[in-house]
Formats: C-alpha cells, structure tokens, sequence
C-alpha cells in the first residue's frame, strides 16, 4: 500500500505548528547545525585529512541528493565544480521562484516551516565556505518573503546568523531578494542577472558556469528549496542512510505536487520512484482518482514544459536485470514508477515534480493553447527563437482555437517548436518547445480534425457569402 | 574555308520568269486592304502591355504613392531619373504611415528609353510606363518631366494591397500595447 | 624602406600555441588564444577559427570590438568533437584517424546540435561544419524568426543597402513566408535622442546599442523593457539618448532601427561614394569613411583601426562636414588692385605676381601664419618657402576639451605635422605676438596666412592694413580673406589627398571624396607652383612624390613612403 514518507514536511502540517522559531527549536531545530559545526576534522586512511566542510559535502554526494528544481542535477556533484580556488567568495543562491505551472511544493516549506530551509541553508553554506548567501523568492510570494524575513530576523537573534555563529567562528547573513513576477528569474543565470540589479536575461553557457562565474562573477551554488532542506536531512541521516531511501540513483524523498481533474489535488511527499504515476493520481492516500464518470486524457507528469503522456500510453523502459544487464520492458503509463530516471527514459521528465492530469473533458487544443500563451508571455525575449518562436506558436495555437484553424497547422506547430528547442541560450527554449511538440505529435489526430472542421466551415461559409473570402481569412486572420 | 557555288539552272537562267513572279506579289497587294496609317491624322490603337513613358501614380485616395526608394534611379540604365529624396525635414508622406514620398522626382524623357526597368523594379507599384509614345517638348527643359507633371500624367492606379494602410490598421488593433493576448 | 625609428615597437612575439581544428573538412591550425573585444587574449572562438579558414560565419549580435551577447542564435553551427571512450581516450576509426563525434540534442528524434560560434571556444581535434545542410537549416529558421516580425520596410528604411538582415535573407534565408498570423506592432519613428531616430518595429533585439553605450562609452542610457516578442528598445524615461557617441549605434546596428537624424531620408546608401579619410576635428585622427554622390557629401562613417579610434568616432566630428558646401565657399583667385579692390585673377598670374613679390622681399621681411590644420606636405612646402625667405613663421593653437575615449584636447588634426615640419614654434603660437610687433614696428611688410583668420588671433585688421602685401589661402570667407592683397583658395580635406601627424605621431593619409569648388585648388598644389618659383626648386607634381621628399627631409619621418603608409598609418617617433 503505497504512502506518503513525510520528511521533509513531517511537522508543517501538523496542527499547532507554527513558523516561529520557538516551534521550530521545540521540534528539534538547529540541532543539525550545532553537530555539523561540532564536527572535527577526521583522519582519512591515506594520511590526509578530511575538514568538517568536506565531511558534509561528502556525505550530501554520498546521498546521492538529486536537485529538486527541475533538471535533476545531483548535488554533491553540483558543489564539486564549484571554483574553490579563484580566491573568489562563493555564493550560494537559494531558488525560491517557483513558478513552473502546476508547481507548488516549495510554497508549504516557505510558509510554514521557513527555519527549516534556513538551517539547510545555513548547512549547505557552511559546507562550502560560503559568506553570503541569498533566498530568491518570487515577487508573487510576498507573504513568504515576510515570513522568510521575520524568520531570518528570528534566527539572527538567536546567533544561527551573522557573526560568530554559536561561538564557532563561522560569519553567514543571508537576504531575500524578492523577485518582480517573471518566469524567467527561476532560470539559475537569469536569477543571478536579477540579484545584481539587471534584466533577468539567462547568461550564455560558456563560459557563465555559475559554478565558476555566477553572481558578480564569483563561484556560485543555486539550489532549490526542497533540495536544500534535504541537506538539513542528509547532514541528520547521514547520506548513507538517506540514500536507502526511495531507489538507486533516484534517492530521498520529494514532494509532488498533483493537480488538474482530480478529486484530491495538493502536494504530497513520497520516497522517489517508490509509487507510480496511476498511484498518485488514483491511490486514495494521493489524489483520489479522477471525478467521477471522466475517463483519463493526459497527463503532464513534471511541470507544463514537461511532455504530455497520452493516456493508455505504453512506454519503453530501461531495467536492470538480476544479471546486470539492462533490459527493455514496457510499462503502461500508470504503471510508470516516479522517480528522474524513469521519466525521462519514457521520454519525458519528472521537472519540478508537478502533476497536471486533464480528463477526457479537456480540449487538448485548449490546453495548449493555454500553456502556449504562458510561454509567449514569459519568453525574456533575449535570444530569437524562443522570443519569436513563443509568440508565434501562441498565435497559432489562437487562430486555431477561434476557428481560423488549417489542415496544416499540426506540421506547421511541430516545425516551429523543432526550430526553438536546443538552439536558445537557457532551458526555456525547451520549455516552451516540448509541451507544443508533444501535445502535438501525441494527439495529432485532434489537431488536424480541428483544422480540417476549420477549413471547411470556412469554405461553406464562403460559398454562402462572398468567394475569396477564404483567401482572405487566411491571409489575414483576425485576433 | 571555301564555299563551293551552286550553278545556277537553266529556268534561273532564263531571268524572265522571276521577274513575271516579283509582279505577281505586286499586283496582289492591289487588291489587298491597306495598311498605311495617316499619321498623325490616325492614331493607333495602343495595345496592352506597351511600354510608353514612364508616369508616377496616386492611389484611390488621391495620395502618391512613391515613397523615394530610388530604386528606379539606381535601376535607369540611361539614367534619366532624379530623385530628391525628402530629407529629415521634409515634408511627411500623404499616406500615414508611410513616412517619406520624394521631394523631387524628375525624368527626363530626352534620355529615357522607355525599358520599363523602373516599373518592374518599384516596390510600391507607384511608377508605371503608360500608353503615350509621342513626346515633344519646345526645349531641351521642357523635357524633363517633374513630379507635379508626372502624377498628374499618371493619374490614378488602385492599390489593390494598401501595405501602409494595412500595416497602420493592424497596429490600431494592438493599440493596446503590449497586448494582454496574442 | 622603413627603417627602425618610425615602425611600431614591437616586441618579439610569444611563441603562439596553436590548435588543429577542421573546418568543413579542411584542416587548419589556429592560435589557442586570441584577442576579444578588450584586446585581452581569450580561447579562440569558433567565429575567430572559421574567420581564419576563410569562412564567414553569419551573426548579428557579435561584433568584434563588444561584449559577447551570444542572443541572435544567428551564428549557430554543427559541429563534432573527438569521440572519447570509456577509458576517456579518443577512439579511432579503421584507419588510425580519430573518431569524430557529431555533436547531438539528446532528443526524439536526435537532432543536430548547434553551438553559437561567436562565444563557443575551440578544442583541439575539433571539426565545424559552417556548410552543412544542418547548419544551413538552423540559419534559416533564425532568419524565419527575425522575420515574421519584421516590418519589412525596405523602401523607406535608411539601413536598406547595407543591412545585414536583407544580406543574410539573400544569402541564407527562405524565399517564402508561411507566417500568416499577424506581427506584432511596436512604436515607429521614435525619438530617442537629438541625433538619433528609432523604429522599434526593425529592431531585432541583438544589443549591440545597449552594449555599446554601456561598455564602451560608460553611459548606461538605453536597455529593453517588456518581454518577449514585445521586448522593445528604449531610452530611460526622461533621459534622452545623448552622448558624444551615440551615432555609433547607427552604424553598428545591423538593421535599420536606428537611424540617425542627420543623415535620415537623405540619400540611399547604395548611392554613396566612399572615400577613406581623417576626421579633422581634433588631434585623435580618427579614420574615416566618406560617403559622397555628386560632389555632395552626406555623411562620415568611422572606419577601423585599432591604433587610432577602433570602430568608432565622436558625434561631433562625424558631423562636422557641412562647412564643406557652404554656399559662400571662397571659389576664385584674387589680386587687389589698388584702385578697383579686389579682382578675379588667374592662378598663373597670381602666383607669378606673388612669387615676384617674395623674391624682392629682402630677408626678415616676411612672416607666415600657417595652419595646423594643413596636412604634412602643405607645411613642408611652406617650410621651404621661410627658408628661402628667411621668414617668421607659427601656427595657431587650439585648445578644447577632451575626453576619455577618443575626443583630444587639442582640436587641430595636425598641431604634431606643423611643430615637424618646423613651422609652428613651439610652444604653438608663442611668436604669433612678435609678428604682431613686427607688423606694427614696420619690420614686417609681407604676411602668408594660411586657413586662419589671424584677426582673431591677435593680428587684427588696424595691422593687417598696414601690410604691404597680405597673402592670404583659405577655404571660406573671414575678416583676414576680406582685407587680403592675394587670395588663393583653397580645398577642404575632402577635396584633396595628403597626410596628417595625429596626436600620437601616427601618419596617415586621406583620400579625396569630392571636387573642389569653382577654381580653388588643392594647397599643395599651388604652393608647389609657388616654391618652384620663388625658390627654382622643383619637386614632384604629384602628392605621393611630394610626400616621398617631404619624408626624406624631415627626420622624423624618414623612412615612410607613401605608399608604405597604407590605409591605416603608420606611427613616427616624435
């Protein structure tokens, strides 16, 4: 019987629990920060030794933590590149801009356990000498941002912040930056753009690895909120231990968000690849099944710029063997365990671990055209294709949810996002290219019903009315 | 290399008989309809898709139509037209949205030899070689052509795209600016 | 041939390393290091290394003297790399060559990956493939992109000629459009400063202006506001766009978004002649383009080089031509005749009745004020002409403000050639008060005056009257010209060849662009003319030979030819 494994959000619901930090300290609070700054530099077999930092860092890539933002990128791995030797300060950035539709795991941690993100924080900090840090909220979590600042404030007097911290001689502040309502920001470059006051345009890669020259042009760590509270639970599980949890490769647990035609949509913490994608949806403990008498559509399983799952659909994993060979099997969609890799082997990826799932009382032109339109209207506009390309399908997308639809436009859309996707500075190039290439390719059959309906319903109506108006409409479509 | 000569045969010799045959087609062409024309008492009748002298023309609005590219000045193989582009004070386009017309746009019809480059090379439809091939003038001036003489020789064309009038009407529509949706 | 005191000093260069790399298939080695946009060697781009194979790569926001934008996408290119195994050593193929991997985007169905050549470097083994069908088909899509929202106001657009999007859509683009939705409408005919006109429905968002102004000039004036394909340029509210450099972005804009004031609606660039030449308006010497049709100038464009003003010039030089056809330009030859004033004279008669005058005039007698904004060979002359006369002679000093980046404090293009070639004193200007004293003493009865109206430069009119003979050259109309005895005018730079000293010591020399008006001639010319006849020395009728002498004579510049000088200059130690 497949359940939620609450870690990370183990106290935030629970009734009487409140964001102050005296509920916090009595839940066991700052404990892990007052161990790790106790630790004592160990001997290793070779000789060498092993400071404290490096004793955290190895055990975060012991856990085998993978980021919670949206890549999947592993952690330990990700403070590995940073440039430990420039003589640079090194900044570590927490990605509070959570704003990938049908996303909202961040937003409980933020608002009802926020000392829990500053000690992994803090934590994550400490382990790679980091001075300065910041939360990068968006502008629409203005609450968060005041809960997250009266909680700073909170820490501070107590001496988990600032100078000296509990006596051990370790100086860290820590500040909000409050973002002003862009997708984009949630981009690790583009948000390091907003922090020091610019556009958030994504930087081109090379040579702007924030690992080497992110803020100001100084080594810097990015991390999502969920991935570091992890590291709160790594430094008290120890990573060994952490790993054990959810499947090789895909450790830990994490929070999905489920949303869309269901009977219980919210967020639920899981251990990773534990549960599959028809028991989140359907599984009492999860989201309930969908309403009543509805059939299953699609589903999004990690965020809008996600790919699309048709409903029904076989997918073609990869296993491992009891010998150690991978072996091809097929899963039924909702048989698909949720874990990075199996996504993303299914052709898709598990992103910021949102579920949109759409009934058969979804127009799926609708939805896309609803997705599309997200994308134009956040595309930065920094670099063509996407700023171009964005817009164009939205229109597209449009005129042919008014009626103005051709027999075309399904090949038309797939050649539009194929000239986006891999050819743009940052990910949302991809963002906003998936969701159109496989809404499209998955229901084509819709699409080219609805241009065919279009097209014919114009030529009626042309024959009743004037000729050439045909012509016209396509020529000129009205919006 | 050497071309041997045919002899001439004996019938071809004999001279006479050709000579009967060249008055044959003389004498039919008595009996034929004429095909002299009295001009210039008769005028033709100019077919389509003659090249005459080339005239400017206004749109139904009664608005030129040129915008000065100078793309036909740089085409004009004898290089008979001038323009005179409007410069940054100049007056503004009839048409709104156009943003520039010429200032001056002479051809001199001395130097022009009617090839229709400038009509197949104008971007606006707005020059056009017309019908009229008799062309006199009392002086070597007179034959250039300004631009109040060539708009009011070209009359007017319908602008079956209006591009400008279009383009202005599209932008009305998102006057709203940045629009809230595509 | 140039000898070791007037080339550039240069030490002996580093040994280069260098990379293998192929380009379409041919095999060329690079540096691993070349200069960027600051001269600071950086890893060799793709863009650098298929420049150097002698392949251009298309790009809009990449310009060599800026910060890497890498947002056009323009530049994209296919391209493999060594494909290395599990052992990370690079796999062979049968014949011992290296396994080269095509570099893919690990999607359904794998898709070839470009990388922007402008901001991605070279590794060793590399291949880049500018020609490939893959490469072609991402520059057509990028282009497709610019285009669906893009006016295309070719017939009334200034850039149209010389814009890269109409150049790329010949050489790389699709013939057709598919878009049939309708393009987004921004505002036209912007004002964004005095000098500078923007159409935000052309631009196609490269920021290479914003760049510009930001790093080059330090006036963080212009940036974008709203997002995506709304994104729209703009000047900060309240604050025009004013700099002494905001033109540049005329020229560096690829298309045509912005446009400058000055030269708007004037003339169609395809028309233009174009003429190197020197910008006169103060000591930098920046490089010039003239842009001219029928004797008419309309406009200076900034021309590289790297030792003088890299790609850019001052607002205030590039518009200061107009003088150039002034109505009351000085077009004929005069002598004063006693009884009837001044009368049109012929040049021969002129300079026979001025040589006359010099040959009698006993020693001491004459002083010349020359210009320091003669060229090199015009103040050689004259320095031959004071020697011969054992003359007095200085030039006018003009001292302004300068700035940072290009503009000089000293606004004569050529104060280094006249303080050479030994005319001006030195310090400039320092005799011009003894030959005021002379003047008025009676010592000096003959006065040369060359393009200064001395007037104003302490010789004033109660003086000048009391001269025998004022010979006076210049280009327009002054106080000095109206009272002078024999008039010769003159020629604007644009109108004649020669070189100028820049303030660095750089030689350079400048072509010319027009005609000069009615009968005035070219300065070197008829002071050629001149010397001969005053002096019996005859020299060389054409300026590359005048300029050869001069070089010979004068020690700073021995060694330089004419034609050594090039396009760019070469430096003298001065």
């Amino acid at each position: 019987m497949p359940s939620e494994y609450r870690l990370i959000l183990k106290y935030a619901d629970q009734p009487g629990y409140t964001p102050d930090i005296d509920c916090y300290l009595r839940h066991g609070g700052y404990e892990m920060l007052k161990k790790a700054l106790a630790l004592q530099s160990k001997d290793l077999p070779d000789g060498r030794k092993m400071s404290p930092q490096e004793q955290v860092r190895d055990e975060v890539m012991k856990s085998g933590l993978r980021g919670r933002g949206g890549a999947g990128f592993s952690c330990g791995l990700k403070w590995s590149f940073v440039d430990r030797k420039s003589g640079k300060p090194v900044y570590l950035i927490c990605n509070a801009d959570e704003s990938e539709p049908g996303t909202f795991k961040d937003r409980p941690i933020i608002y009802k356990d926020p000392h829990q993100l500053i000690e992994g924080m803090i934590l994550s900090c400490w382990a790679n000498d980091v001075k300065l840090a910041y939360i990068y909220i968006r502008g629409e979590f203005a609450q968060g941002a005041k809960i997250l600042n009266r909680a700073l404030e909170e820490a501070r007097e107590k001496n988990f912040l600032g100078k000296n911290i509990l006596g051990r001689g370790y100086d860290l502040d820590l500040w909000v930056h409050r973002g002003a309502g862009a997708y984009i920001c949630g981009e690790e470059t583009g948000l390091i753009e907003s922090i020091e006051g610019k556009r958030a345009y994504p930087r081109i890669k090379p040579p702007y690895f924030p690992a080497v020259l992110g803020l100001y042009l100084c080594p810097t760590i990015v991390n999502n909120v969920e991935t570091l509270c992890a590291v709160k639970h790594i430094v008290a599980m120890g990573g060994a231990e952490y790993a054990r949890l959810g499947t090789p490769n895909n450790t830990g647990t994490r929070i999905v968000s489920v949303s869309g035609h269901i009977k219980k949509p919210g967020y639920y913490e899981v251990e990773v690849g534990k549960v599959t994608l028809g028991e989140l949806i359907n599984d009492a403990a999860f989201g309930g099944g969908l309403r009543d008498g509805r059939k299953l559509k699609a589903v999004i399983p990690g965020g809008s710029s996600a790919k699309v799952f048709k409903a029904g659909e076989k997918l073609k994993l990869k296993r491992k063997g009891a010998d150690g060979q991978m072996t091809a099997v097929e899963v039924d969609l909702l048989d698909l365990p949720y874990d990075f890799d199996s996504l993303a082997q299914a052709g898709s990826m598990s992103g910021s671990g949102a579920i949109i799932v759409m009934d058969d009382s979804t127009d799926i032109i609708e939805a896309l055209s609803n997705i599309a339109e997200f994308y134009a209207h956040e595309s930065c506009g920094q670099c063509t294709p996407c700023r171009e390309g964005s817009l164009w399908m939205a229109k597209a997308l449009h005129r042919l949810t008014h009626g103005h639809g051709r027999k075309q436009d399904a090949d038309y859309l797939l050649n539009i996002a194929q000239n986006i996707q891999g050819r743009t500075i940052c990910a949302f190039g991809e963002a906003c290219a998936w969701p159109v290439l496989s809404f499209v390719k998955k229901f084509k059959d819709e699409f080219e019903a609805k241009g065919a309906a279009d097209e014919e319903h114009r030529a009626r109506e042309a024959k009743g009315t004037n000729p050439g108006s045909e012509m016209e409409l396509a020529a000129s479509p009205q919006h | 290399m050497i071309v041997k000569r045919e002899k001439l045969s004996l019938w071809e010799r004999l001279y006479l008989p050709a000579i009967i045959g060249g008055f044959k087609v003389t004498l039919r062409h008595f009996f034929r309809k004429k095909v002299t024309m009295q001009y210039p008492e008769e005028k033709w009748v100019v077919p389509q898709g003659y090249r005459g002298a080339p005239y400017l023309v206004r749109d139904q609005e009664g608005n030129t139509k040129c915008v000065s590219c100078q793309l036909c000045e740089f085409v004009c193989p004898p290089k008979a037209i001038k323009i005179i582009p409007p410069g940054p004070a100049g007056e503004i386009a009839d048409r709104p949205n156009a943003e520039k017309m010429p200032k001056e746009f002479e051809i001199n019809m001395l130097r022009c030899i009617f090839c229709g480059y400038c009509e197949e090379v104008c971007p606006e439809e707005a020059i056009f070689l017309m019908k009229d091939y008799s062309l006199t003038g009392t002086s070597r001036e007179e034959m250039i052509y300004n631009k109040e003489k060539l708009l009011a020789l070209g009359g007017v064309h319908n602008d079956r795209i209006e591009k400008w009038k279009h383009k202005l009407e599209e932008a009305k529509e998102q006057a709203a600016f940045p629009v809230a949706k595509p | 041939m140039p000898t070791a005191s007037t080339t550039e000093p240069k030490p002996a260069p580093p040994p280069v390393e260098k990379i293998r790399i192929r380009v379409d298939g041919r095999e060329i080695e690079v540096p691993k290091l070349m200069p960027d946009w600051q001269d600071k060697l950086q890893p060799t781009t793709m863009l650098q290394a298929c420049a150097l194979a002698g392949i251009e790569v298309p790009h809009y926001c990449y310009h060599p003297k800026l910060p890497v934008a890498g947002n056009c996408r323009m530049c994209l290119v296919e391209f493999g790399l060594p494909m290395m195994g599990p052992d990370r050593k690079p796999v062979l193929n049968e014949d011992g060559t290296t396994k080269i991997a095509k570099q893919v985007l690990p999607y359904e169905p794998a898709t070839p990956r470009g990388a922007i050549a402008c901001a991605t470097p070279i590794s060793p083994g590399m291949e880049i493939y500018p020609g490939s069908p893959a490469t072609k088909q991402m520059r057509e899509s990028v282009l497709e992109f610019l285009l669906i929202n893009h006016p295309l106001d070719c017939p009334i657009c200034d850039q149209a000629g010389e814009c890269k999007l109409q150049e790329y859509s010949v050489d790389y683009g699709l013939s057709g459009s598919r878009f049939v939705e309708a393009k987004v409408h921004k505002p036209k005919a912007v004002d964004l400063g005095p000098r500078i006109v923007l159409d935000d429905e052309r631009c196609i968002l490269c920021s290479r202006c914003v760049r510009f102004t930001k790093d080059i000039v330090g006036d963080d004036a212009l940036g974008f506001v709203n997002r995506g394909s709304y994104s729209t340029l703009t000047h900060f509210p309240g604050k025009p766009f004013d700099n002494n450099y905001t033109l540049n972005t005329v020229d560096i804009c690829p298309v045509g978004a912005l446009t400058s004031k000055d030269f708007r609606f004037q003339m169609r660039v395809w028309f233009l002649k174009q003429s190197k030449s020197i910008c006169t308006s103060c000591g930098t010497g920046c490089n010039i383009v003239i842009g001219s049709r029928e004797e008419k100038i309309y406009r200076y464009e900034p021309r590289q080089n790297d030792a003088v003003n890299s790609c850019w010039m001052c607002d205030a030089g590039r518009l200061n031509y107009k003088w150039v056809g002034r109505e009351d330009r000085l077009v004929k030859c005069g002598v004063r005749n006693p009884e009837r004033g001044m009368k049109d004279a012929s040049w021969v008669a002129a300079l026979n009745e001025i040589a006359d005058r010099l040959k009698k005039a006993p020693a001491g007698s004459v002083a010349i004020v020359a210009s320091a904004r003669q060229t090199n060979e015009e103040l050689w002359l004259l320095s031959k002409l004071k020697a011969k006369l054992g003359a007095t002679s200085d030039s006018v000093p003009r001292i302004g403000e300068g700035d940072r980046l290009l503009v000089n404090a000293d606004k004569n293009p050529n104060s280094n050639g006249a303080r050479l070639t030994g005319v001006a004193a030195d310090p400039m200007g320092s005799i011009l008060p003894k030959i005021a004293d002379g003047i008025r003493g009676g010592g000096v009865k003959t006065l040369i005056v060359f393009g200064e109206d001395v007037t104003k430069h302490g010789i004033g009119a109660d003086l000048l009257g009391k001269l025998e003979a004022l010979i006076v050259s210049d280009i327009l109309p002054n106080q000095t010209t109206e009272l002078a005895h024999y008039l010769l005018p003159g020629c604007a730079h644009a109108e004649k060849r020669g070189t100028f000293t820049n303030i660095k010591g750089r030689v350079q020399k400048f072509m010319k662009a027009v005609e000069p008006r009615g009968d005035a001639r070219p300065e070197w010319e008829f002071l050629h003319d001149l010397v001969y006849n005053v002096t019996g020395q005859n020299g060389f009728v054409s300026i590359e030979g005048l300029f050869n002498l001069m070089a010979k004579e004068v020690p700073a510049f021995n060694g330089l030819t004419w034609a050594w000088l090039g396009d760019l200059g070469v430096t003298a130690q001065i």
